[in-house]
Formats: structure tokens, sequence, C-alpha cells
């Protein structure tokens, strides 16, 4: 990771959930961190624990999960916050937006009321005050007709339009970091590059730190400023977006770039899938959670728990026994 | 304008299946001579009454053929007779000036307790959703589904009215608080398994509502508990609720049949169960009418109900 | 916008499928009629993949669906081989359909949840009639060749993974000996790893079956790779339609331009000519329906639908100001 003070920094960060056939250990030894003004890429398929990572940073995981570690926003620790802070501390500090536009919204909710309720408890404003705010936001998201929009209801717009939506809300108290949870993965193509230009511009424009979950490396490539890659629960290689992209060294992060269909090649490319499953969660994992379906696996990876491993500076890490070399980038 | 013309056109189609069936099965299966006239309505009773049998037959139409007689009783109902009771003559529209009120009086009494229980008590059940609280819930309510009304009202009435004479013996209705203070055993007995009913529904629809995305958004805003039980769970899930809300008006009208009776309250359910055991006819048929009136007009509103909670529900569609 | 006449239509081949001035409009509320598809041709010819591509509401599916008259269109003629699908019996219909497979979006759902996948995929041709020449053997035979270990036959679907699952709905389409299989956005709610698992057996059961494929997809890169000639779609009419490769590396139609520019990694400037929202399908702009968002767009675009014009040996599009300068992918 880059140098400075992060705003949100992750330590060892583990999550169980208690289900009716035992455990399922979700999230195991997670670090991050990310500053003030930058975005921070987290990568993964379903099931690598990625977006349930951010949940628990935004106490929005169910009672049945039991959170280990630590994850401090601005020096404080946030799983341990004393209620007088919690109280205005989501939605004012830390703000999410998630990924599908049509059902973050209450559909029988105008517009105006979702966007001023936020600013209405937090800061005490006046209605009034309130709707100015919410007019002045959603002109920031750029939605056409932003006075217009507060009183209609949710169904009235397009999913895009949506979004913008539930953008402008998460910006109600200026919140110092914004977790998007796939935001733009519910959109088509087009929609998603405006989405995505926004979100850079607000980052920059308000000085936000910004934490984009995605499975798609190419939304993350292009848009981030740092990149951590998880599978199973657990941090595979974190990077500058571009030493990850450039020097991959986990034999799963460079996978997951060779499986995606590339389009400026003609048809008939043979694709390199990952073969089998995702790996199961219920049982604790005595070596890599990659190694099942890893073509570089040995014996050992099956049964030493990879550690993070530094390359150079320490700001690229990879958690691999037997990691690409310098010959294996794309 | 389309909404008006389908629920007219639904409460005429309701009226006539309804009335048609009634007029239908009360001719078939009874014998209103017999009560207009006693005992010398039977052809035993000896020729000298002969005439006054066909008299009485003839002043009350009864040697008419079938569709006859129910063309003749629907003209008149439209114009607003329900004829008189073939017991003492009294007219119809007499006894319902008479009855209906009080009985309108229980329902929306039972009804108004039914929602105000079972409302908060679901919040507070899907709020701790499969928790102790919850689970204890359960219980109570399957209890309270499962305890027949007429066993309900005797057990009530001996504890509340006998044992520790916290409500009154016998119906009274000189004031408006004598009016509530006698009909609240009533409306509880005929509330509780309406109490259930409603709990079940909306925890459950609350339970899945608070699934959703948007709930997860309001969280994440910072906004606290009960603010997002209330101002966003709690609307998008009464659909449920509110449909067996409007079918229920007909297990509540089923219900106050047994209730009045076993309280001695002079209502329309009292009335009809005596008009039914009596083959009146026209009493009969006249509740008949109302029941199915008070039904599809609930039901009416009911829908209103529905595009008022949520903006997508096209009011035309 | 875009595309009527049938000057695209190959008429020195023999194609398996050939739709014309194929019509779908839906009743809404308020006497509103969305367009959905307004006088689209195309043909397939055997053992072809055509490539259907456009942002959600153009469409696609709703063209797909109406191949197998699912529901039967509004008007227009849909051909397969000698038939004329839109006038047969209820009868001949049903007998045809086993030819004409479909493949959906969400494996899960469109499994049976309480039946063993062994029975889900045997089911088919028990309604068919025609499990006399069919021995357990075939459908094990069919199990393995999408890769489920036909061991596990008696569990039920909600014990695979989403990959497995899609695996098991194309062995149930499989298993009919179909001649056509429609695939309606098969990979869109995988995993990227699994994605390319799916596409691979995709490619290697259409050899091995000697398919004609109809693939429906939002995202280019996946069509890219699979499609022999690829429909473009915008808003219930065709584009561009042609030669895949002619098509990705020499798009001439500004809303294919556009659509390959807002892919993340694209490399094209972004020249933000796609902002703005999709008109409403049930009131289309007049002449091409494109010009209320594309960047070329003069007078005659707003009154003249049209017409299909050549752009090369088979490339054709439906635009009056095609553009020279193509577009390059990276």
């Amino acid at each position: 990771m880059s140098e400075g003070t992060p705003l949100l920094e992750l330590e060892n960060l583990s999550i169980t959930f208690a289900t009716p056939g035992g455990p399922v250990y979700a999230v195991s030894d997670v670090s991050l961190s990310v500053e003030r003004g930058k975005a921070l890429g987290i990568v993964g398929e379903s099931g690598s624990g990625k977006s349930v990572t951010m949940k628990a940073v935004m106490d929005l995981l169910p009672s049945t999960a039991a959170i280990g570690g630590r994850a401090t926003f601005d020096g404080i620790d946030v799983l341990t916050m004393p209620s007088s802070r919690r109280k205005h501390f989501y939605g004012v500090d830390v703000a999410m937006v998630f990924q599908n536009p049509m059902t973050s919204l209450n559909p029988v909710k105008r517009i105006d009321a979702q966007m001023t309720e936020g600013m209405r408890y937090h800061r005490d404003l006046s209605k009034n005050d309130a709707k100015k705010r919410a007019i002045e936001l959603l002109e920031l998201v750029r939605l056409p007709d932003a006075a217009g929009r507060l009183r209609q209801y949710p169904h009235e717009l397009s999913g895009g339009m949506r979004q913008r939506v539930v953008i402008a809300m998460a910006l109600a108290n200026d919140p110092a970091l914004l977790i998007a949870d796939e935001p733009t993965t519910a959109l088509d193509v087009t929609v998603q590059r405006d989405i995505l230009n926004l979100l850079d511009n607000l980052r920059t424009d308000l000085n936000m730190a910004l934490i984009l979950i995605s499975h798609d490396l190419g939304v993350v490539r292009d848009r981030t400023d740092d990149v951590v890659v998880m599978y199973g629960g657990r941090v595979m290689e974190s990077a500058q977006t571009e030493d990850l992209f450039a020097d991959t060294r986990h034999p799963y992060a460079r996978a997951l770039q060779l499986s995606i269909p590339d389009i400026s090649k003609p048809r008939g490319q043979r694709l390199d899938p990952i073969p089998g499953s995702p790996p199961d969660l219920s049982s604790p994992l005595t070596g890599c959670p990659f190694a099942p379906r890893c073509t570089f696996a040995q014996d050992d990876c099956h049964s030493t728990l990879p550690v993070a491993t530094p390359v150079g500076d320490g700001s690229h890490t990879f958690s691999c026994l037997h990691p690409l070399g310098q010959e294996a980038t794309v | 304008m389309r909404f008006v013309v389908r629920s007219l056109l639904q409460l005429v189609l309701v009226l006539f299946a309804v009335t048609f069936v009634a007029f239908g099965a009360l001719n078939y299966l009874g014998d209103p001579l017999f009560n207009i006239l006693g005992p010398i309505a039977l052809e035993e009773s000896g020729p000298e009454y002969a005439e006054v049998r066909a008299e009485a037959r003839a002043q009350f139409h009864l040697d008419d053929p079938f569709p006859i007689r129910y063309g003749r009783w629907v003209g008149d109902m439209l114009t607003g007779d329900f004829g008189r009771s073939y017991s003492n003559q009294v007219t119809v529209r007499s006894i319902l000036a008479d009855k209906l009120p009080v009985t309108v009086v229980l329902m929306v009494y039972a009804q108004v307790i039914a929602i105000a229980v079972s409302v908060p008590w679901a919040l507070w059940t899907a709020s701790r959703a499969y928790r102790f609280g919850d689970k204890a819930s359960t219980v109570v309510s399957f209890t309270m589904l499962g305890i027949p009304v007429f066993a309900l009202t005797v057990l009530l009435f001996w504890l509340f009215a006998i044992r520790w004479q916290l409500f009154p013996t016998r119906y009274e209705d000189e004031t408006i608080g004598q009016r509530l203070t006698s009909l609240f055993l009533p409306a509880v007995a005929l509330a509780t398994p309406l109490i259930a009913t409603y709990q079940r529904l909306l925890r459950t629809d609350l339970i899945s509502t608070l699934q959703e995305d948007f709930i997860s958004v309001a969280r994440a805003k910072g906004l606290p508990k009960w603010y997002i039980l209330f101002r966003h769970a709690l609307r998008p899930s009464l659909f449920s609720l509110l449909t067996v809300f409007g079918i229920q008006v007909a297990s509540l009208i089923g219900g106050s049949l047994v209730v009045e009776r076993q309280f001695q309250i002079p209502g329309i359910g009292f009335e009809v169960v005596e008009a039914i055991f009596r083959d009146d006819f026209p009493v009969v048929l006249a509740v008949v009418v109302v029941v199915s009136v008070a039904f599809v007009a609930v039901n009416v509103l009911v829908d209103l109900i529905y595009t008022f909670l949520d903006p997508r529900v096209d009011f035309n569609g | 916008m875009v595309g009527i006449g049938s000057a695209h239509l190959r008429t020195d081949e023999d194609p398996i499928i050939e739709v014309n001035n194929l019509v779908m409009e839906f009743p809404v509320a308020n006497r509103a009629v969305v367009q959905a598809v307004s006088d689209v041709s195309f043909d397939v010819v055997q053992g072809e993949t055509l490539g259907i591509v456009g942002e959600s509401g153009c469409g696609k599916s709703t063209t797909a669906k109406a191949v197998v008259q699912m529901p039967k269109p509004t008007s227009g003629s849909v051909r397969y081989r000698d038939k004329e699908l839109t006038t047969l019996s209820k009868q001949d219909l049903r007998r045809t359909r086993s030819d004409l497979q479909m493949i959906f979006q969400d494996p899960v759902s469109s499994l049976n949840p309480r039946r063993g996948i062994r029975d889900i995929i045997r089911e088919g041709v028990e309604v068919w009639g025609t499990s006399g020449t069919w021995g357990e053997a075939r459908i094990t035979e069919l199990m393995e060749s999408v890769g489920i270990d036909p061991q596990y036959g008696d569990r039920k679907p909600f014990q695979f993974s989403g990959g497995q699952c899609q695996r098991i709905s194309i062995a149930r389409a499989l298993a009919l000996d179909p001649y056509v299989l429609i695939s309606d956005e098969p990979v869109s709610a995988l995993d990227v790893s699994v994605q390319a698992q799916i596409l691979n057996l995709l490619e290697d059961l259409k050899q091995e079956h000697q398919l004609t494929m109809l693939f429906i997809s939002h995202d280019l890169a996946v069509v890219r790779n699979i499609s022999d000639r690829v429909m473009v779609m915008y808003l219930g009419r065709v584009a561009e339609v042609g030669d895949a490769d002619s098509i990705f590396g020499n798009a001439a139609h500004p809303y294919t331009q556009a659509l390959l520019a807002a892919i993340p990694g694209s490399g094209i400037e972004d020249d933000g000519s796609l902002s703005g929202e999709l008109p409403s399908p049930s009131n289309p702009p007049t002449g091409c329906r494109f010009h209320t968002r594309c960047p070329h767009a003069t007078e005659v675009c707003t009154t003249t639908v049209p017409e299909f014009g050549q752009h090369g040996p088979d490339h054709w599009l439906a635009c009056h100001h095609p553009q020279s300068t193509p577009v390059t992918l990276s």
C-alpha cells in the first residue's frame, strides 16, 4: 500500500458466521488500508469475502457474525466505538453505495424523503434546508431536472438515474470514506462508465477516500490507486494498481486476468478458465484456499498457510508459497 | 374512472350471486307460511284454515314462480324496500336501523383492537425474528388462533364479567362510555383470532422486507433502528395484512352471530340467527344484502389503500 | 433507428432460421404500448453462432424468445427450416420446440428445486415421449459431457454452485437433441472464472452436436469470444449486423462505436456521446431511434428511418451517417 496515514485501516480482520451447519469462515486475517483522497479496489469473485469485509466495517452484518481483529477509522476503533460516537458515524463519516440501484431505494417513499432523512437525523437540518441540499446533491451527481425528481418515486427513474440518487444520498453528510459495493454491476456498460467517472470526480473534488468493490478487473484497473485481490476470505495479493497488473505474483490474480475474454482478440480464442468451483468455507483451511484450483500448487500448498510476502519496498505483497516470477506478467 | 366503474360492477355481480343463492336456498329449504301463520299453516290443522292460508300465500306472493318472486324482491330492494318481517310485520328497514349500528360498532371495535395490538406486536417480533421473544410469540398466536370463538366468549365472560366483575354482564347503551365498556369483551373475543392472523402475516412480510437492499441502505445511512422499522419497513409490508383485513369482514360477521348471542347484544347477528330459525326470509335476505355491500365496500377501500401504500400499484390497472 | 428493410438477409445461403419484419408489442398501463421489437429481420445459417448485443431494453431477449414463440410475435414471420412457426398449430409447434432449446441467465431458478438433477435432465425427454429410445446411459453420458459427475445425479439443484447449475441446464437442453440453442445471458450471473468454463463448454458442445446458436449478452467481450456474426440492437431495432470480426474491428454505426468505447479498459477515448437516458420504448424517437443520443445526428435522422446499407462483404448497418473512422480496440 502507498505511504501516508490511512483513513481506514483493517488489521487481521476475521469474520465467522454461525450457521445451523456449523461455522462459516467468511473472512480470515484481512489487512488493508485506504488514505484520504485515494481509491482502493477490492477484487474477488462471489464468496471471496470482499463485500462481507466492508459490511463488517459498516455494521451491516447479522447478529450471527463474529468479528475478530481491528478496524480503525481515523484512529478510532470502529468495532468497539462508544455508542455516542457510533450514533453519528455511519452515514456521516462513512457511507455506502450498493450493487443494485433497482432495490436500493424504498419503492414506497418519494426521492426527497429518502434523500433528506439522513441529513435531518444527523445534522438536524430543517425540512427546507435539507431539500435545498438534496437538490444541490442531485445536481452534483448530474441528475437532470434535479428539483423535479424530488417529488418522484424510485420506479419513475431509470437504473442509472437511481444509482445517481443512491450516490447523492450517500454524499449527504460529506463522508470522508465512500464504500461502493459493485456500484455498476447491474447497469449497462454505457451507464457504468458515467457512474464510474462520476465517482472518480467526486473523490477528487471532495477529497474523499473511495473503496470500490468489484468482480471486474477492468473496472478496478482504470479507477483505483491500490488493489487488493481476495479469494476464499483471504487477501491473495495487494499492491498499487499499476504494480499488480504489471508484476502479478499470485497465480490466482493472474488466472483471474486470463479467464476474461479479450475483446480485441478474434473469435475462437480459447479461454483459460480456472478449473473447479469456489472454495467451501465451512471448514478452517490448513493451506492456501486457492490450492485445490491452482495449476502451480505443490504439496506444501495444501498444508501450509502462506503469509503476506513483500515485493521490493513492501507496498506490494502476496500470499503464495510458489509465486510467479517477473517473466509471468501479462 | 375505470376504477369506479369496476368497483360498481363488482358490487352488482356479488350482490346478484349472493342474493340469488340465498333467496333460492331459503325458498327451497324453509316454509315461510308456518312462520307467518303459526301452526294453522299446516295442512293437518284442518281445512277450516285453508282460506287464511290462501290469503297469506297471496299476500306474500308465495305461489308465484321462483324467478318472478326473486325479480319482485330485487325490484323492491333497489327502491330501498326490504319488505316486512314475516313474524311481526315490522318493516325490515326499521329492524336494520335498530340493530345494525350496534353490530357495526362491534365490528369496527374488534378491527381497531386487532390492528392496535397486532401491528406493534408484529414489529416487535420481526425486529427480533427467530430469537426467544419471537418464538414465544408464535406459541401465543397459534393458541389464539386455536381457541374457538364460543369457548373464548364463555371464558372471557366468566373471568371478567362474573368473577372479577370488571365489565357489565348485561348490554347497556345509555352513554357512549357504557356502550364501549359493554362491547369490550365481545370485541376482544372477535379480535383474538384476527390479532393472531394479522400478527403472523405482518411479521412474515416484515421479516422479508427487512432483508431488502433498501433497508441496508437505510442502516448504512446511520438511521436508528426504530426509524427504519416504522418509516421504511412497515409500509411495504402491509399488503398481506390488508388483503386479509378485507376478507375478514365476512368471518367477523360469522363471529358476531355467536358473540352477540352469548353476550345478549341486540345486534343484527343476534337478529339474523332468530330470523333463520323462523324462516323469516325478508330479514335474512336484507342482512345478506347488507353484508355483501359491506364486504365489497371494504374491499374496494382496501384496493384504494393499496394505491396509497404503493405508488407502483396502478389505480386503473 | 435503424434497421428497416431486409437488404442484410443472405439470399445465397440456406438459413436454418429466418426472421422477417418481427414486431413485438406489449400493452402496458394507460393504454400505452411498449414497442419492444420493431421490424427486425435477420437470418442464421446452420452451424453459425449469432451474437445479439445491446443495452437492457433494446429487445435482444424479446427477439430471441420470439423465435421460439414465447410469446407469439405481434407480427412478422419466423421460419425454422421449412416451417413458418408463427402459423403453426399448437401441437406442431410443441413438436418443433424440441429442436429449439433455450438456456437462461439464472441457472438456479430455471431448475426445479425439488427434483434430482438426473430427473431434471430426463424430464424433457419424457415430455416429448421419446424416452423409449433413451437409456440411462445416455443421461450419464450427457452429464459427463457437461462436466457434472454422474454419481451426483440424485442431488438437488441447490446443492450445486451457479456454474454447475448452468451446466445442468445445458445438459437438459441438449437431452432433446436440439438443432438450435438459444442462450439468453447464460454467463451473466456467473463469476468470471466460471464464466470462462461455460463459454468453453458451449463452444465444445457446439462443435460436437453441430449446433446453431443464438447468443444474447450485454457483455461485448463475451459475445466477441463466441460469435461468428454479431447483431447490435438499439431500442427494438437492429443497428448493425454482420461478421463479428468486421463489426468489432470496423464498427461504423455510432451506437456500436459508443458501446465499444464504454468498455472499461477499451482504451478508446470517451467522447461522452452516450450519456443521456435511453428513451422510453413505449414512445420511441421518430426517424432513427438513436438520434437523441447520437453525436452525428442531423435533420434527416430525426425524420427518416434509415434503411440497411452494405458496409463490407458481410457488414450491414442502418445509419444515415456511417462513420468511416473505425474505433480501434487496444
